[in-house]
């Protein structure tokens, strides 16, 4: 058993903010209790008086793991033609990728990792936490969406072999293709229930795509300004949910986000890059704060390894910047981002009954320039702590 | 005239203080409490925090995409066409309105340097430029504030990847020694000499009187720079801070600059060698340490104040990082007598924020003004890039 004693516990949960409180988490690895003056016999105890205590961070869309910041190597773009929907992030993620290391000392415990946006139907993402044994154990879900991208990455790939899609004509026309040919594979599934003779022969990437269709995972989707509304057009159309990621763009257009009921949620970032044409002349973080007040479940993301893990805080912090209540903001990289990836059973708060992740800061994040996680907690083992490290 | 009101004033060489200023024709005329200011616009400031704008000097806000061109290479920080290059001005690349669109006033920068970028060698002259404005020649606020160069992997990817020298660190320092020697020796009044615009635009280099931009990855780079230039008076500034730790003494002994480059990107190998505490105290024993964004060609307006914040992290001391985000990097750029803190007769470039943004992310900017000038006021709507 651990028992965290004394800290001040944002819960992101139904207990709110608590001062002075203790979190216990027990041996299987799962929140006992939350709440004053507890005891337990025999557990470590962390004191964390004078520290904030919160759920661990998550990551709503990264790559770490899949591309190899030393040398190069990436294995998230499969980049020979632009329809993948059979492949998964899981088999390009090397569990001692030090982006690991590095996000377990920003906080970050659970990473939603997708294939990147080379492709119009990139494959199948996951969630992944940052410590533990194996990929295995230490993988939450799989899948956790299907990975898509609209825009100027896979007419960057492709345009330059001219083969398609060269514009967003390609674009557009490739997402249609892909779920009308998905929808008549169920139709045959149905037929073949009663006759076997027409059953077709079993398609995995076409599986991949009942998944969305049937609802049971979203399109996490690539997407900036116009685009968005090309993809909402496109989930009324076929009927499936979707998640907008890095959503630059998106104060133009918070009536169209808000209504949408296909929208489940909004995954915004990264900054920190200039204006530019096409689909980046718009950098607008103070629309999480309006978002927000209009009941989308709002995210942000690192994109990692485009940047390191602790910019997950800074980012967050320049939300509040922006104008956004800094508990709010908060949820945004732990019990929003917990939603949007479907995992919100199991992490982005502290419960009773959910996994023991969690973070003892020094400073409230995102409020705080200088605050810094000071000890990482996954599955109620203690897997990094700054004075371990010293 | 405009008279700022009960401020809480950084003045970016450590002092702070509740102050008025009055400011006129652009200049900051006085500092004080209680001042007259008879016919004055009075902007109130009482409870806001008042800084220097931010200088990132070494950036390529106006001269770097995006959308430039519909044709050819849209980077015109970028002329890779030869490695040497020192002739090369930055004035003749730098857009006005490419920079003013970005809206980095907005963010409280007020001025910046511009460099060519890391590919070549010696890649030409930088300059410091306003950050908001149409006509490169007014927004000048230094020309020739130094010469740029790099010793990085870029050169060995953008020329020995096509067999061309330089192709290994032995190509780059071996035509580092031998171009710097050559324009040590070149003697234009020499009837004998032919003219040469290269190393007559470097022979102000190696005569200390334009310091030298050297972006490095490693200490190594570092040190064999320093060696390449042992025997020459060259003002040294170098540029990453990769790997710089507080063993790296040959720097204050030399009194060199320290650009320290954004550590936001996590596809750069070498961010995460950044030594923070480092470096500071190098800085204390004489080196000129600022921060940049510019991380070869994609940083935002924000990384600049992230930069600093990694430093606020590791020695918790606003004004020495204030300082390094605002009157070093002038220093660095030559210009610290018009910009770069906030004193009586310097360019009013000030900005005022509602907390201290290098506390706290409640810090917002409420005005910016460049020049004497309110350039932005909070709730000025950003401009869509198209």
């Amino acid at each position: 058993m651990l028992l965290i004693k004394n800290g001040k516990v944002l819960t992101m949960g139904p207990q709110g903010v608590l001062e002075n409180a203790d979190v216990l988490i027990g041996d299987d690895g799962k929140i006992m209790t939350v709440g004053m003056n507890l005891t337990a016999e025999g557990a470590q105890v962390i004191d964390a008086s004078g520290k904030v205590v919160m759920p661990g961070l998550v990551d709503a869309h990264s790559h770490i793991g899949g591309f190899d910041t030393d040398s190069g190597v990436q294995d998230l773009n499969e980049l020979t033609r632009p329809t993948t929907p059979e492949i998964q992030a899981y088999d390009a993620i090397n569990p001692l990728d030090r982006s690991f290391t590095e996000a377990i000392r920003a906080g970050i415990t659970t990473s939603a990792i997708t294939p990147g946006s080379g492709n119009v139907i990139c494959g199948l993402a996951c969630a992944v936490k940052s410590g533990g044994h194996s990929l295995a154990s230490r993988t939450l879900r799989n899948p956790i969406a299907l990975k898509a991208a609209m825009g100027v990455n896979p007419k960057g790939v492709y345009g330059p072999r001219t083969a398609m899609p060269m514009s967003r004509l390609g674009v557009a026309d490739l997402f249609r293709d892909y779920f009308l040919k998905v929808r008549d594979y169920m139709k045959k599934k149905e037929e073949g229930k009663s006759n076997p003779e027409v059953m077709p022969k079993r398609d995995p990437g076409l599986e991949n795509g009942v998944l969305v269709l049937e609802k049971k995972i979203p399109l996490k989707v690539h997407c900036y300004q116009h685009d968005m509304m090309s993809l909402l057009q496109l989930a009324d159309e076929f009927d499936f949910d979707v998640t907008l990621d890095h959503a630059l763009g998106a104060s133009d257009f918070y009536d169209e986000i808000a209504e949408n009921p296909h929208v489940r949620g909004v995954i915004y970032g990264p900054l920190g890059a200039p204006l530019f044409g096409g689909e980046g002349c718009k950098l607008d973080i103070e629309c999480l704060a309006e978002l927000d007040r209009r009941g989308v479940c709002c995210a942000i993301m690192t994109d990692g390894p485009c940047f390191v893990p602790y910019m997950i805080v800074t980012q967050t912090g320049e939300a509040v910047r922006a104008g956004m209540d800094e508990l709010r903001a908060l949820r945004m990289i732990t019990i929003n981002a917990a939603r949007i990836i479907g995992c919100d059973d199991r992490v982005g708060s502290l419960e009773p009954g959910k996994d023991g992740d969690v973070v003892i800061f020094q400073g409230m994040p995102a409020v705080d320039t200088e605050a810094r996680n000071t000890a990482t907690i996954i599955d109620g083992r203690l897997v990094w702590s700054e004075n371990a490290a010293e | 005239m405009i008279c700022l009101r009960n401020g809480r004033v950084h003045d970016g060489k450590g002092g702070v203080g509740k102050a008025d200023i009055l400011i006129e024709d652009g200049r900051i005329v006085k500092i004080g409490t209680g001042l007259e200011a008879e016919g004055a616009e009075i902007l109130d400031a009482e409870g806001k925090e008042i800084f220097p704008g931010w200088i990132d000097p070494l950036s390529d806000w106006g001269i770097l995409g995006p959308g430039r061109e519909i044709r050819g290479n849209a980077n015109d920080n970028d002329e890779r066409s030869d490695v040497f290059t020192p002739q090369m001005d930055v004035l003749y690349a730098f857009n006005g309105r490419g920079i003013s669109r970005q809206q980095i006033y907005a963010f409280g920068i007020t001025a910046v340097g511009v460099a060519p970028s890391n590919n070549n060698l010696f890649g030409g002259q930088m300059a410091a430029f306003e950050v908001l404005g149409v006509n490169p020649m007014k927004m000048v606020l230094r020309h020739r504030a130094g010469m740029k160069a790099s010793v990085t992997d870029a050169l060995k990817e953008a020329y020995g990847a096509r067999n061309v020298a330089p192709m290994t660190k032995m190509g780059i320092f071996s035509m580092m020694r031998e171009k710097l020697q050559a324009a040590r020796d070149y003697d234009p009044q020499d009837p004998k000499t032919e003219r040469d615009e290269k190393l007559a635009a470097l022979q102000p280099v190696v005569r200390g009187e334009m310091p030298l931009f050297v972006s490095c990855n490693t200490p190594s780079e570092i040190r064999s720079v320093l060696r390449a230039c042992q025997d020459l008076p060259v003002k040294l500034v170098f540029c990453g801070g990769f790997g710089v730790d507080a063993s790296l003494t040959e720097l204050a002994e030399r009194k060199c600059g320290l650009i320290v480059a954004n550590p936001a990107n996590g596809f750069n190998k070498y961010t995460r060698n950044t030594d923070y505490a480092g470096i500071a105290q190098l800085a204390k024993q004489g080196v000129t340490v600022a921060f940049s964004a510019a991380d070869n060609g994609f940083g935002g307006r924000e990384d600049l104040l992230w930069s600093a914040l990694e430093m606020m992290k590791r020695i918790h001391d606003e004004e020495t990082v204030l300082q390094m985000l605002t009157l070093n990097a002038a220093r660095l750029l030559g210009m610290d007598s018009i910009t770069g803190s906030l004193e009586e007769g310097k360019r009013a470039d000030l900005v005022i924020w509602s907390a201290n943004p290098l506390t706290s992310y409640k810090a917002a900017v409420e005005k910016t003004l460049i020049n004497g000038e309110v350039v932005y006021t909070k709730g000025d709507a950003m401009k869509c890039f198209l």
